[in-house]
């Protein structure tokens, strides 16, 4: 069954989801093909996720719903449903700071970029919280810290929003954003691009697994992409029909696992896509964060209180490498996050009466988590490729991911924890009462970076694939190099801008 | 056969049918309302309750504390892993119960030695399948986020008093769910102690 449109984005996440409702808006007919389901809502209404069906669903999906992979046992956040990665966090959108787009490894710098900055923060409806001075929580932490912290750096939706038929109300900051908003406020790529695109005539075809990008025999220019869309047949088992859907502009946004998987399957004779550069798959980067427990053994404080502070301890000294953050959520979400982090053995004896007898102490826990960029020389050895021999159950390869701190990024994450808890301590946490979590790595970006050369980028300074001519690139993939903190609202920004480039536009639209 | 290669073989046996029933994708594709995950009908295994219990245990400090079946954690959790996935879990809880138990079963044992058998599943889930892996991941989140996300409002009122968490004499001075009591978290005030201020 061949299909056709203007566009055929793959993957309805932060990037696709953004630059989808710029094509869609300007006229193009859009189509994602989203490989999880569209749950075809705006978080419902302010109840929607106190509801404990629809709450535990989101749970589910951000568990359970991704591609297995092979090699270390990273979190690879690939998959999930059609809003990707915002959908489950995206809560905070952090602005990112001047330094990391001026240390040279961007092709661009940050007075170049910060038109789409300020776009993003338009069209999400986002703007800084305007907090001027500390909460008493935060002015504890302030103090132990030698007066080095500030109120985070980040963009909430502050104002109701109505438009393009969705409602939202405003941010409480109740720190609930994990796997959701209880107030229906989160601005993210579900219930802001999303309704846009879809607004403006897009569609999402969910539940598709694209099996191929296919092109012409000079390899230069995409024809169609064939995918798989899955249904159930009368019987209840899986049903798949295979679908073939042809455009003049393709774009992937399948995020960083996926996105250069979808070029290693579609090259001819087993090659890559669009890898002249060599570079698809290569440059894995991203945080490795070490959490830090503990309880603070005073009692003017409630930890739950106030707003959430990172130390920006990069603006002292931006070498570093490292962010620290002081979190603050509500009781369910930090246990949720804390047994996620017990499910490593090297803290299993926290698990059951202790795990419970710390969460009493919830109004005095105290959490620091230190994000560490991966070591920022230009290139890495982490990577995205096929692995030899394990296929999927489309019998693809699988991925096969590399990720390792090498020492220097190690050096920063202990640093960068030891800080943390001295901090704690400094502040009045029961030294008995404190425990790490294990090194994790989240906010994967790069494998298709974007670059000024074709030697040694997958795309240009737009996204535009330097080997094709119709072939877009708009998700993390892109990156060239981690930035200090999360990365879902340069990816955004990345849309509007691969979006002003396919409509050929030299600006961002006002 | 050592177990491990048991477990490989068992594993991908019902590979297929837990894809269909464990992780719902049948209803995770149709997007089906009254998913697995809310149908309280299922009846938790016994392996599944103890589960839940040693995750969620009774503290022996506090006279009449709940354990994590008290707020139906198990009932959640069964209803996650549909029953294939308890009949998977409760196997190899089995397994590990028997290999650091020496040769009991899980509901041989007690408390302690059943959290023992959970442990060894945490250790070794490097070497596991990635299915297992995530039923692991299922088993101790679901079992938390299970017993304390409790809809109801009154088992919710009376888990967090007990937690320390809400206060029903000072309600606006603790933490409650949002979107049933404050309006504004920035804002709302704390119980301090006298002359502080936030």
């Amino acid at each position: 069954m061949k299909e056709f449109a203007d566009v055929v984005i793959v993957g309805a996440g932060a990037g696709g989801a953004t630059l989808g409702g710029e094509l869609a808006e300007a006229g193009a007919k859009v189509v994602f093909l989203e490989a999880g389901k569209d749950l075809d809502i705006t978080y419902g209404s302010p109840k929607h996720f106190a509801d404990r069906q629809r709450f535990l669903d989101t749970v589910r999906d951000g568990l359970f719903w991704h591609e297995e992979y092979t090699g270390r046992n990273w979190r690879t956040d690939m998959g999930e449903c059609a809003g990707g990665g915002t959908t489950a966090y995206g809560g905070v959108l952090e602005e990112s700071i001047p330094e990391d787009f001026n240390s040279g490894l961007w092709p661009f710098t940050w007075e170049q970029f910060a038109p789409y900055i300020e776009l993003t923060k338009k069209r999400y409806h986002v703007s800084r919280w305007p907090i001027d001075k500390l909460s008493h929580y935060a002015q504890v932490v302030n103090d132990a810290a030698g007066g080095i912290l500030g109120p985070i750096q980040s963009a909430f939706n502050q104002e109701p929003y109505t438009e393009y038929g969705v409602y939202h109300d405003r941010c409480r900051q109740c720190k609930c954003c994990i796997l959701g908003c209880r107030y229906n406020a989160k601005s993210n790529a579900l219930t802001i691009a999303l309704p846009k695109a879809k607004w403006f005539g897009a569609t999402v075809q969910d539940n598709c697994w694209v099996t191929k990008i296919n092109s012409d025999q000079t390899g230069q220019k995409v024809t169609s992409i064939s995918y798989l869309k899955r249904s159930l047949d009368t019987n209840g088992s899986e049903k798949l029909e295979e679908h073939e859907i042809e455009a003049d502009m393709y774009v992937l946004s399948s995020g960083s696992m996926m996105t250069p998987m979808l070029l290693h399957w579609s090259g001819a004779n087993g090659e890559t896509l669009a890898n002249s550069s060599g570079q698809v798959g290569k440059n894995l980067r991203g945080h490795f964060f070490r959490a830090s427990y503990s309880i603070l053994d005073r009692d003017d404080v409630r930890t739950y209180q106030g707003q959430v502070v990172e130390l920006n301890d990069l603006y002292q000294n931006y070498d570093k490498g490292y962010l620290l953050e002081f979190n603050m959520a509500a009781p369910p979400t930090y246990m949720g996050g804390m047994i996620e982090i017990m499910e490593k053995k090297d803290i299993l004896d926290m698990i059951g009466l202790k795990f419970k007898r710390f969460m009493r102490n919830y109004p005095k826990i105290i959490c620091s988590a230190p994000l560490c960029r991966s070591y920022d020389d230009g290139f890495t050895t982490n990577s995205v490729m096929p692995h030899e021999s394990r296929t999927n159950r489309y019998d693809a390869p699988l991925p096969s991911v590399t990720f390792e701190p090498n020492e220097q990024e190690m050096e920063w994450v202990n640093t960068a924890v030891e800080h943390s808890k001295q901090i704690q301590l400094n502040a009045g946490a029961d030294p008995d009462l404190m425990f790490d979590g294990g090194i994790d790595v989240v906010h994967k970006v790069g494998t298709c970076r974007m670059g000024n050369n074709p030697a040694d980028s997958v795309t240009d300074v737009n996204g535009k694939v330097w080997d094709m001519d119709n072939l877009w690139i708009a998700d993390g993939s892109l990156f060239p190099a981690p930035l200090l903190a999360n990365c879902a609202f340069i990816i955004y920004c990345l849309g509007y801008k691969v979006a002003d480039s396919m409509l050929k536009r030299d600006t961002p639209q006002k | 056969m050592n177990r491990r290669q048991f477990l490989l073989l068992s594993g991908t046996t019902v590979f297929s049918a837990l894809v269909a029933e464990t992780l719902g994708i049948p209803r995770f594709i149709f997007g089906e309302k009254g998913l697995a995950l809310a149908d309280t009908e299922i009846t938790p295994l016994a392996e599944i309750t103890a589960v839940v219990d040693i995750l969620v245990p009774s503290d022996p400090l506090i006279p009449g504390d709940f354990k994590g079946s008290d707020f139906w954690g198990d009932k959640v959790l069964a209803g996650v892993l549909g029953e294939l996935g308890q009949a998977t879990a409760a196997g190899i809880l089995n397994n590990f119960s028997k290999q650091v138990n020496g040769g009991k079963r899980f509901m041989e044992c007690t408390p302690d030695e059943q959290m023992l058998a959970l442990k060894q599943w945490i250790i070794e889930r490097e070497t596991q399948s990635p299915l297992f892996s995530e039923l692991l991941t299922g088993i101790l989140t679901i079992s938390v986020i299970g017993t304390y996300e409790i809809e109801d409002p009154d088992m919710r009122t009376e888990m967090f008093t007990s937690m320390g968490w809400y206060d029903p004499q000072d309600p606006s001075g603790t933490f409650r769910i949002p979107c049933e009591g404050y309006v504004d978290a920035n804002k709302f005030p704390v119980r301090l102690k006298k002359g502080l201020t936030q």
